[in-house]
């Protein structure tokens, strides 16, 4: 065998443990390492970067943001039939009131009370599922900007359409100045009372139910309806729909009736306001 | 290269050894269900869109039959009403092309609601157009029907997964 190379240098001391490394490999070794291929973790299949679905088991690989049920599985919450008993038993008190013709305030304070056991019944009966949407909210500046500019739109455009066509909308204000009622009761009368009882009906039981059949949006969507549909005015449907939409957003995206409550309230005091 | 596909759904591109659209998650083995629930979904469309159009109809000829007898504020109520419902359905009607069930039971709440008001502020009402009412009710319990079928073939395609 013939030394090609020098002679090692045996006053030096030894390479480290590792076997000598060829400086190809050295090279490789020192680039970054390349991101290894994307895979499912449901199935370990190779999937596309941008997928957003598993080609092989079809499973979603990107969370789904609309895939929002706020009642946890194990909860007994309201189901669908619980939303529609809600409703119904919240438009009885609008038909009585509606058939009877009341407009007396102090006889209002009676469907006012009603309604407050109805949406009182319904946390009694799924306290696990509707006693955690009366803690704090969780709020974001440009959320509660976003939703306070869009409910002013909407008032906005009701006001001027009611000034226009002032037949086809009722002046709820009307039975308590005639009564001498101050501003400062008919705010808490009409702008408040129904903001409490509504919420805690509309965007807590039978939203909480919608939500357990339907997938979040339409829930939302439905209940917002529904919210339209109560007020038994065809007219008034769109804008109180848009209005049920952002109240049924704001308390799914708060976790909270706290501030849809404190919106509708708000809303329903510039409803008075205006027409005081 | 393995050859492409393109989505039945989204229209996106697909390896042809894919069950699943990458895009939207589509299972094509399940393409000859679709056509079961378009059917669904069309049924309970169409029996929405019927009730509609009745009441702009039933709009039309009230005011053609009692027309010169109601007041110019009542005429137009009338005719406001009606039409804000037949509105109210056109919308539903769009809204159940994805939403079947939801939209279907939400024109049902909708009928029952104006009847009650309608019965609650004249009781003969209840029978008046008593034809017509069975008619909506058997409309609208179909339309749910279909709307509960195309449901289930959603969900039945979900589970699949």
């Amino acid at each position: 065998m013939t030394a090609t190379g020098p002679e090692p240098d045996r006053a030096s001391p030894p390479p480290a443990e590792a076997a000598p490394v060829a400086p190809a490999a050295a090279l490789v070794a020192s680039l970054p390492e390349e991101p290894a291929a994307p895979r499912c973790p449901y199935c370990t299949a190779a999937i596309a970067t941008a997928a957003t679905f598993c080609g092989a088991c079809g499973k979603r690989i990107i969370a789904d943001p609309a895939a929002h049920h706020d009642t946890p599985a194990d909860v007994r919450g309201p189901g669908g039939g619980a939303a529609l008993a809600w409703y119904f038993l919240t438009f009885a008190a609008v038909l009585v009131i509606f058939a009877a013709e009341v407009t007396d305030p102090d006889t209002l304070h009676g469907f006012d009370l009603y309604l407050l056991v109805v949406g009182l019944a319904g946390v009694a009966m799924y306290p696990r599922a509707l006693l955690p949407l009366f803690r704090a909210p969780r709020l974001t500046l440009p959320g509660a900007a976003v939703t306070a500019l869009a409910t002013a739109a909407i008032f906005g455009a009701i006001t001027a359409l009611a000034r226009a066509a002032p037949t086809f909308f009722v002046d709820m204000t009307a039975p308590y100045r005639e009564a001498g009622r101050s501003l400062a009761y008919t705010l808490f009368d009409v702008g408040v009372v129904p903001a409490v009882t509504e919420e805690i009906i509309f965007r807590g039981v039978i939203l909480a139910g919608l939500l357990q059949v339907f997938e979040r949006r339409t829930a939302v969507v439905t209940s917002a309806l529904l919210f339209a549909t109560v007020h038994v005015s065809p007219l008034s449907m769109l804008h109180l729909a848009l209005l049920g939409l952002i109240l049924g957003e704001v308390r799914l995206r708060t976790r909270s009736l706290w501030p849809s409550m404190l919106l509708h309230a708000a809303y329903n005091a510039a409803v008075v306001l205006s027409e005081w | 290269m393995s050859a492409t596909l393109t989505c039945r759904e989204c229209q996106a591109e697909m390896a042809s050894t894919d069950r699943y659209c990458p895009s939207c998650g589509h299972d094509t083995e399940l393409d000859g269900d679709l056509a079961a629930l378009d059917l669904k979904v069309r049924q309970a469309r169409g029996w929405i869109l019927a009730v509609g159009i009745i009441y702009a109809v039933s709009a039309v000829l009230m005011l053609v039959i009692m027309g010169r007898d109601l007041p110019p504020d009542a005429r137009n109520l009338l005719l406001v009403i009606n039409l804000g419902l037949c509105v109210i359905h056109i919308g539903l009607w769009l809204w159940a092309k994805t939403q079947a069930f939801a939209a279907a039971v939400v024109a049902f709440v909708l009928f029952i609601t104006v009847q009650a008001v309608d019965i609650a502020s004249d009781p003969t009402a209840l029978t008046r157009g008593i034809f017509i009412k069975v008619f909506f009710i058997i409309a609208l319990v179909s339309a749910i029907r279909a709307g509960l079928e195309a449901r289930a073939l959603v969900r039945a395609s979900r589970a699949a997964r």
